[in-house]
């Protein structure tokens, strides 16, 4: 049973219900470091972390949370382990901390987190909902992960920082830059809901 | 603190050549969800402008006042957001007593700001740049302006487009996010127009 | 009845409130304070690599080679207040300056800019430049930070012209960022104002 519930929400989290390509949710705080893939990486990490500590915490606290303030409670859990994020990102990579700025602590307006906490932890004992909170992290990641790794081939020619296609190749700024990312996410969108209509089509 | 950087040069840049919106990809949700008609759009805009200038002087107060004194800089996410969404909670009321017409029309959308990246993001930025009091009350309405702009110009090329015939995938959020694209490739253009000396 | 009511109201939700304030502000600063040092050194780290490279010093990338580099060849000199007006380079062991290091704060596009530039002895030509703070927009001024743009001010001579990229020939060009036109101007400006600053910081000294 269990095992079953727990398979469950990693095929929600990753497929069909995945919050990137299915409402288009929390794009905000990270979009806008995709164009290195390293600075994506840390970044979805961290999310990942805040994600399913923050369900967990708000899960555990379910029963003892008065409805009124909920949201302030939660916003107030999230903003927190942010914090931590933060704070240990500057400790132990300050180079990447420098780099990916405010967005480390725009994670707290992101959308998923919010959404996983109401939808998910508020009904869920806490350990599936750590786990439900890791797998749509990763649902959420592996887009991102996807439009950095295009992006930073193609806008620098390299990846995590090495130079991949040499000299003979004429960078694309514009990948670089912000109107790459969302061209990028379209085509990612365009692509996906392009093999689940046809899916769908030879299904019925 | 940066004297150098002039307030009308952070005030226009804010709104054209690195609109919060189209360059930082801040306020996408709301973005998403609302631009598909001009009117709401300008009464989320409205709001948006209110909130953002607002709290960008209430969080510059309490990070030069009280955050930095007490060496409790760290703490500054949960400050910040609390003070916005209290501050959203506040104008909420304030609106819901004083006019139904105002409530009406404004008062719907507050709910949403609280959870709007842009707000956030604005507050974030201002301290990381170490601006002066006056350059935030100018970058915060700046941003407000310039993500109003973004919003409503999304609006109406979505009111167009609802006629238009769009292949089937890009539908919905994928031809959002193109127009979104080309948008900011448009805004970019404008680069050039600040001169800061 | 009644009274139980608003305490379960009224007062549950803010005690409520107030104890997971308390308790994560807790969690949020024994982290901070654990953590304080380690950043702090960071830091220090940061602004000792920065010198060091603006001073045209091949390091590798090892936190215990960097210091003992900063402790063996740079002296910082400072005002009488204890500000550091800039900082003297030499080789290991020996008292002839090689070069100096002076930190510069210019206004980019978005906000200051903080750079090391480096001088020959003679403070005419340039050893090189690191770019300690900046916060220009990412993929584009940004990209002052990256190694190509610092690297081409090695040897080169103010007043420094730009170019597009790719063209610098002369001791007296540099490659401008394509799109990026402020935060170029603003290192230009950086670097051109830097030899009076230096001429009379230390020249003045002497």
């Amino acid at each position: 049973m269990a095992g079953f519930k727990i398979r469950k929400v990693f095929a929600d989290d990753l497929g069909a219900n995945n919050p990137v390509f299915a409402q288009v949710l929390g794009i905000c705080s990270t979009l806008a470091v995709t164009n290195v893939l390293k600075n994506t990486v840390v970044m979805c990490v961290g999310l990942i972390f805040v994600t399913a500590l923050s369900n967990m915490t708000v899960s555990l606290l379910r029963q003892y949370m008065p409805s009124r303030i909920r949201m302030m409670v939660e916003t107030l859990i999230i903003a927190s382990y942010v914090i931590i994020v933060d704070i240990v990102l500057k400790a132990f990579l300050p180079d990447v901390s420098r780099q990916l700025g405010p967005y480390v602590g725009l994670i707290i307006t992101n959308c998923i987190i919010m959404g996983r906490a109401e939808a998910f932890a508020l009904s869920n004992p806490p350990g599936l909902s750590f786990l439900d909170g890791i797998a749509s992290g990763i649902g959420y990641s592996y887009v991102l992960i996807a439009i950095a790794i295009v992006r930073e081939i193609m806008g620098s020619g390299s990846i995590w920082g090495y130079p991949l296609l040499g000299d003979w190749w004429t960078n694309w700024s514009i990948m670089v830059m912000a109107p790459g990312a969302f061209f990028m996410l379209a085509i990612f969108i365009w692509i996906v809901k392009g093999i689940r209509d046809k899916e769908e089509g030879e299904s019925s | 603190m940066s004297e150098g950087i002039a307030f009308y040069a952070i005030f226009f840049a804010a709104i054209f050549t690195n609109n919060i919106l189209l360059t930082n990809y801040l306020g996408m949700c709301s973005f998403l969800a609302v631009s598909r008609e001009v009117s709401t759009s300008e009464g989320l805009g409205g709001a948006v402008i209110f909130v953002m200038t607002a709290t960008s002087v209430l969080n510059w107060l309490a990070y030069h006042y009280i955050l930095v004194p007490f060496d409790l800089v760290y703490l500054r996410y949960i400050v910040f957001i609390v003070i916005i969404a209290a501050f959203v909670q506040l104008v909420e009321m304030v609106i819901e007593r004083i006019s139904d017409k105002l409530y009406a029309s404004l008062g719907i959308f507050l709910p949403l700001i609280t959870v709007n990246c842009a707000i956030l993001g604005v507050s974030l930025f201002m301290v990381i740049r170490n601006y002066t009091f006056f350059n935030s009350v100018f970058y915060g309405l700046g941003s407000g302006i310039g993500w109003t702009v973004a919003i409503i110009a999304m609006a109406g090329i979505r009111q167009k487009m609802a006629r238009s015939r769009v292949p089937k995938g890009l539908t919905g959020a994928g031809i959002t996010l193109i127009i979104a694209g080309i948008m900011a490739l448009a805004f970019m253009g404008f680069s050039g127009m600040i001169k800061i000396t | 009845m009644k009274k139980g009511s608003v305490v379960k109201k009224r007062i549950f939700p803010v005690v409520f409130m107030l104890l997971i304030t308390l308790v994560f502000i807790s969690i949020t600063t024994v982290i901070y304070t654990f953590t304080k040092d380690t950043i702090a050194l960071n830091e220090r780290l940061r602004l000792k690599r920065a010198v060091l490279y603006a001073a045209g010093v091949q390091l590798p990338d090892d936190p215990v080679e960097i210091e003992k580099a900063f402790d063996n060849r740079v002296t910082e000199v400072k005002d009488d207040t204890g500000k550091v007006r800039y900082f003297e380079v030499r080789e290991s062991d020996s008292t002839v300056i090689e070069s100096y290091v002076v930190v510069r704060i210019g206004a980019g596009l978005w906000g200051e800019i903080t750079a090391g530039v480096g001088f020959d002895r003679d403070l005419e030509s340039f050893r090189g430049l690191e770019v300690i703070d900046q916060v220009e927009t990412p993929g584009l001024g940004g990209r002052i930070g990256e190694t190509w743009f610092k690297e081409q001010f090695r040897g080169k001579r103010p007043p420094l012209a730009t170019v597009p990229e790719g063209d610098a020939t002369t001791e007296n060009q540099f490659e401008a960022i394509t799109g990026a036109s402020y935060s170029t101007s603003a290192i230009q400006d950086i670097m051109n104002s830097s030899q009076e600053y230096a001429r009379m910081e230390i020249l003045g000294s002497q």
